[in-house]
């Protein structure tokens, strides 16, 4: 694996919520939506590390914007998925795809 | 993110700005942003509380989770120091959480043994330590008293002029104050039965000199005497409590026994007097605390036992309480030396005062605590510290054993370490942050019990130890103290396995060879005795008192306290009502009483609570001028029924006539009215001996005595001795019984006193109040009848404090021998898994069961009863300390250290119990594989 690879199962994690967030994602939004899809409490200082871990290999770009909220005028970060962010997504698919290759029956719930 | 944040919801503002500094700089702002977002939906959530606490957590976090994210140094703005600590720091946290039998052992003993000594230190602290409130500069100022010599401290009063001649020929003080209690019906709002308040005279100059400043109003300096006499000042509290502390008090006019007052001043905060707040006066049971002062020339109108001009009067003596301020070099010695000197000035110039030749005057530096006090509440504390240092130790002990078997599992650990490339440094670092965290922990669990244990304990007023801890709370000082002593212990106990860390042989560790050192081995076995002996110590001391305790309650008090209920009842609270009128309604009330079904014997009796005083007499000789006597001891006036009541046990001769005239008056204002018929009076034992030392008491009886008289010339009161009764322990047990002259008494000539009804029964006590109740009300419908207790009950407080002591001593001594316990068995536990090889070999040899868990208790009880004859030969010398504290109990008593050996030959034993069944299943393969 090179460097430019993503680490670990919660970089992946954060990675997937910031593209399902498109436009609106900045470090609390993914916060919440890490919580509600994994129904896990998730630790907004993880979140943050990971994005900057993210952004250092280049798989995310972020940029300094006023948030469109109603009601709301003060500058957020926003990150985006970048096009090597989106490959990687997409080759880390493909391999787990295929060790997973046959063992549906096993892993599948009773 | 559905709906936006409502604006209002925001984090607490000091959490918000404090953690947001630990941010890096690039990124603070909008972090700080999202997480008030994040905040704002989590307090919708699971409420403010529960999300200020995320919040702190969360945001705390930060900088840990950045720093070893290992962005550098720079992103965060931290030296490299500060970053590697606090990695540090976050590794100590997975460390202890992986392990978290260890680090509760920790805390738990840390919390204990530091717990312990905060809360002996918050207690010396409220008693002895606090500063008077509202004096200025209390370092210069001293307590001076005019006493008789002899352990007993009582102050005698002097007189206004006395006072103004000892300040003026006095070099080493600037200025001398006294004051004078007195106890007032007051009434203070319109519509509210008057209640009995303390409240004082005070000398001219009593404000000013002790540097009392006004809160509200003025503090009259006194020294005018064309001033209205008829004003007073209220304590704050009490201001805060009727006039819910709004400025309209000053003008007020209030009711002091009947007579208005114009309340002109309100006092600082927590100032009642110079003393500290919450002393309890000799004999009483709940603290009194002076709440109204008035001026000099409010005395005549206030205490009916001075005339107009006792201030001028140098044969007058009016102040107790003396307080001087020191002038620049003054010192209390030199005070006391020109004290007397001033007396001996005195006696020269005005010669009837010939009385004051034996007396001394004694100067005691600083104020707070009255002097008869202090020496029985330092030693109480020293006692108490003793035992709390005590547990501290076993606590560092147990503390060190427990880091020392840990640092040996650790080995592997850090040897992993060493071999990842971290230095020796490092992992002695990783060490010590864990020992900080571990210790922080433990102080602050420390202050919780401290503070659990400070309010269990501020509900008992110790009446013995003279001082309240009413209001007693941990302060800022305590608190610092009890973390400092926590992380000092741990740190301290980390030390030699920090600097052991990582050295020895990286490969045996490696590949998990668990041998600790011999070295360790012996350092646990002798830490482990060391705790026993400390057991040994607090149990020897915690037995002592406890049969103490017992022996206290079952002491003989000299009268009989069992089926006799004692009630206090007040007619002078009545409003309208005169000495006649009072003396009308209290002869109604005792025959009521004494005409009830159930009763026995019933009187009255006053001046209560019962408290020591001076008792001045002229006694006859058999040849020779008649010679003053002063005695330190206690007066009463009683009913007949009164003695009967009480159950005194008669000496000689008998108690009082029905037809006997009343004892001679106390105070001036009746001394015109008495007859000169003798009196007749009842004395106890010790008085009769103090004033007739050849004579027994059968030969007391029909002696006579005489009460000297206002002004001297004139002529004395006889007094003829009637009856010698046994001593009684009036004060309770734990007190030496006073000399007691009991004076007959038709409820005439009371000067405003409490007084209290004694009634004997003959069924149960407390079921007898309901118709002491309906006497009472039958005889005046208004007059309340309050505190109704029987005299068992009554008795039983008294022995409290001594109780609370035991109670500590006990619960200390225990918690210890648990420490202990638990510091055995781990030692225990360690050799048999060190030793598993060997046991493992033992076992396929064939080796008996029994023969195994008996080597292992046999090592036990060796290590224990090493620590017993160390622990014994040191309590032999702290029962040295503590015999004066004993009462009935020989300090070396064979019952109590026996039944200390019992109790720790029980822990020995139940120590070794779990590591004994633990050898008992070595498998012999394992064993030998494991090598």
């Amino acid at each position: 694996m090179s460097a430019s690879d993503i680490q670990g199962e919660f970089e992946h994690q954060v990675l997937l919520a910031t593209l399902r967030l498109g436009e609106n994602a900045f470090t609390a939004a993914i916060v919440v939506e890490l919580e509600e899809r994994t129904q896990r409490s998730v630790s907004p200082a993880a979140v943050y590390v990971a994005l900057r871990r993210l952004e250092k290999k280049k798989l995310v770009r972020s940029e300094l914007r006023t948030g469109d909220q109603p009601g709301r005028l003060r500058e957020r970060r926003f990150f985006v998925a970048t096009e090597d962010g989106v490959v990687a997504l997409r080759e880390s698919r493909q391999r787990l795809g295929r060790l997973w290759e046959g063992l549906e029956s096993v892993l599948a719930e009773g | 993110m559905g709906a936006h944040a409502r604006q209002d919801v925001r984090p607490p503002g000091f959490v918000r700005w404090a953690l947001g500094r630990l941010l890096p700089r690039r990124d603070r702002t909008h972090v700080l942003l999202e997480m008030d977002d994040l905040y704002a939906r989590r307090v919708r959530r699971v409420g403010r509380m529960r999300a200020s606490l995320w919040y702190a957590w969360r945001l705390a976090g930060f900088p840990l989770r950045v720093a070893t994210a290992r962005f550098g140094a720079g992103a965060m703005g931290l030296s490299s120091g500060a970053w590697s600590t606090l990695r540090d720091l976050r590794h100590a946290v997975r460390a202890l959480r992986r392990r978290p039998g260890y680090a509760l052992a920790n805390i738990l003993t840390l919390a204990v043994g530091i717990g312990g000594i905060a809360t002996v230190y918050a207690v010396a602290n409220w008693v002895l330590l606090r500063p008077v409130p509202g004096l200025a500069d209390p370092a210069t100022l001293v307590t001076i008293q005019l006493e008789l010599g002899g352990p007993n401290h009582l102050a005698y009063p002097i007189s206004e002029p006395d006072r103004r001649t000892l300040a003026e020929r006095s070099t080493s003080l600037q200025a001398v104050v006294g004051s004078h209690e007195v106890d007032v019906n007051a009434s203070l709002e319109e519509g509210i039965p008057p209640r009995r308040i303390s409240g004082a005279v005070v000398s001219p100059g009593y404000f000013r000199v002790l540097g009392v400043r006004a809160l509200v109003g003025r503090l009259p300096d006194g020294t005018d005497a064309e001033a209205d006499p008829a004003v007073v000042v209220v304590s704050r509290d009490l201001w805060r409590d009727v006039w819910a502390a709004s400025p309209d008090v000053l003008g007020a006019t209030i009711r002091i026994d009947g007579r208005p007052f114009t309340v002109v001043g309100v006092t600082p905060a927590g100032f009642h007097g110079a003393e500290l707040p919450g002393q309890v006066r000799s004999g009483a049971q709940r603290p009194s605390e002076v709440r109204l002062w008035f001026p000099p020339q409010a005395l005549s109108l206030l205490d009916p036992g001075y005339g107009p001009d006792a201030l001028h009067e140098r044969g007058t003596r009016v102040w107790t309480g003396l307080v001087g301020r020191l002038a620049p070099g003054g010192t209390p010695a030199r005070v006391a030396q020109e004290g007397d000197s001033t007396m001996a000035h005195v006696r020269e110039l005005y010669r009837e005062h010939s009385y004051y030749a034996r007396f001394v005057y004694r100067a005691y530096a600083g104020v707070g605590l009255s002097p008869r006090v202090r020496g029985p509440v330092r030693r109480t504390l020293t006692l108490l510290a003793a035992a709390a240092a005590l547990l501290l130790l076993l606590a560092l002990a147990n503390v060190t054993n427990l880091t020392l078997t840990h640092a040996v599992a650790r080995n592997g650990e850090a040897a992993v370490h060493a071999a990842l490339g971290a230095g020796r440094a490092r992992i002695g670092r990783r060490i010590l942050a864990e020992q900080a965290l571990l210790g922080i922990a433990g102080g602050g669990a420390g202050v919780l019990l401290s503070a659990v244990v400070i309010r269990a304990f501020s509900a008992f007023s110790l009446s013995d130890l003279g001082a309240s801890l009413e209001g007693i709370h941990l302060d800022p000082r305590v608190v610092a103290f009890t973390l400092l002593g926590a992380l000092a212990v741990t740190l301290l106990a980390g030390l030699v396995p920090a600097a052991a860390a990582g050295a020895g042989d990286l490969l045996a560790a490696l590949s998990g060879y668990r041998q600790g050192s011999r070295r360790t081995h012996r350092a646990q076995s002798g830490l482990v005795v060391a705790q026993v002996a400390l057991s040994t110590l607090l149990l020897v001391g915690a037995g002592l008192f406890l049969r103490t305790v017992i022996n206290l309650r079952d002491a003989d008090p000299g009268f009989a306290p069992d089926r006799v209920l004692r009630f206090s009842i007040d007619p002078g609270l009545q409003q309208g009502l005169d000495s006649a009128g009072i003396r009308d309604v209290m002869s109604r009330v005792d025959a009521r009483l004494t005409g009830t079904t159930g009763v026995v014997a019933a009187g009255f009796a006053s001046p209560t609570p019962v408290r020591n005083t001076w008792l001045t007499f002229a006694v006859e000789p058999h040849e020779g001028t008649p010679e003053d006597k002063y005695v330190v001891g206690a007066q009463l006036q009683v009913t007949p029924g009164f003695l009967d009541a009480m159950g005194v046990r008669f000496l000689a001769g008998r108690g009082f006539d029905l037809d006997a005239p009343e004892g001679a008056p106390r105070d001036r204002a009746a001394a015109e009215t008495v007859s000169r018929t003798p009196a007749e009076v009842v004395m106890s034992r010790k008085l009769a001996r103090e004033v007739w030392p050849d004579l027994s008491p059968a030969e007391v009886v029909g002696r006579t005595l005489y009460r000297p008289s206002w002004p001297r010339d004139a002529t004395p009161t006889p007094m003829r001795v009637v009856g010698v009764v046994e001593d009684v322990r009036l004060m309770g047990v734990t007190q030496e019984p006073p000399p007691v002259i009991f004076l007959p008494w038709r409820f005439g000539t009371s000067s405003g006193e409490d007084i209290t009804g004694w009634v004997r029964v003959r069924g149960r006590p407390e079921d007898m109040a309901t118709a002491v109740r309906v006497a009472v009300s039958a005889a005046d419908p208004s007059l309340p009848v309050y505190d109704a207790r029987p005299v068992r009950a009554a008795m039983d407080d008294l022995v409290a404090a001594v109780l609370v002591i035991t109670r500590l001593a006990l619960g200390l001594a225990l918690v210890g021998l648990l420490l202990a316990g638990v510091g055995l068995q781990g030692v225990l536990g360690y050799a048999v898994t060190q030793r598993s090889r060997e046991i493992g070999v033992r076992v396929a040899l064939g080796a008996a069961p029994l023969d195994l868990v008996g080597r292992l208790m046999r090592r036990g009880l060796l290590l224990t009863a090493l620590g017993a004859l160390v622990g014994g030969v040191a309590a032999v010398g702290l029962t040295r300390v503590i015999a004066s504290r004993l009462f009935g109990v020989a300090p070396l008593d064979p019952v109590t250290w026996g039944a200390g050996v019992v109790l720790l030959l029980v822990t020995a034993t139940l120590a070794t119990w779990s590591p004994a069944r633990r050898s008992l299943h070595v498998s012999p393969r394992e064993a030998l594989n494991a090598e």
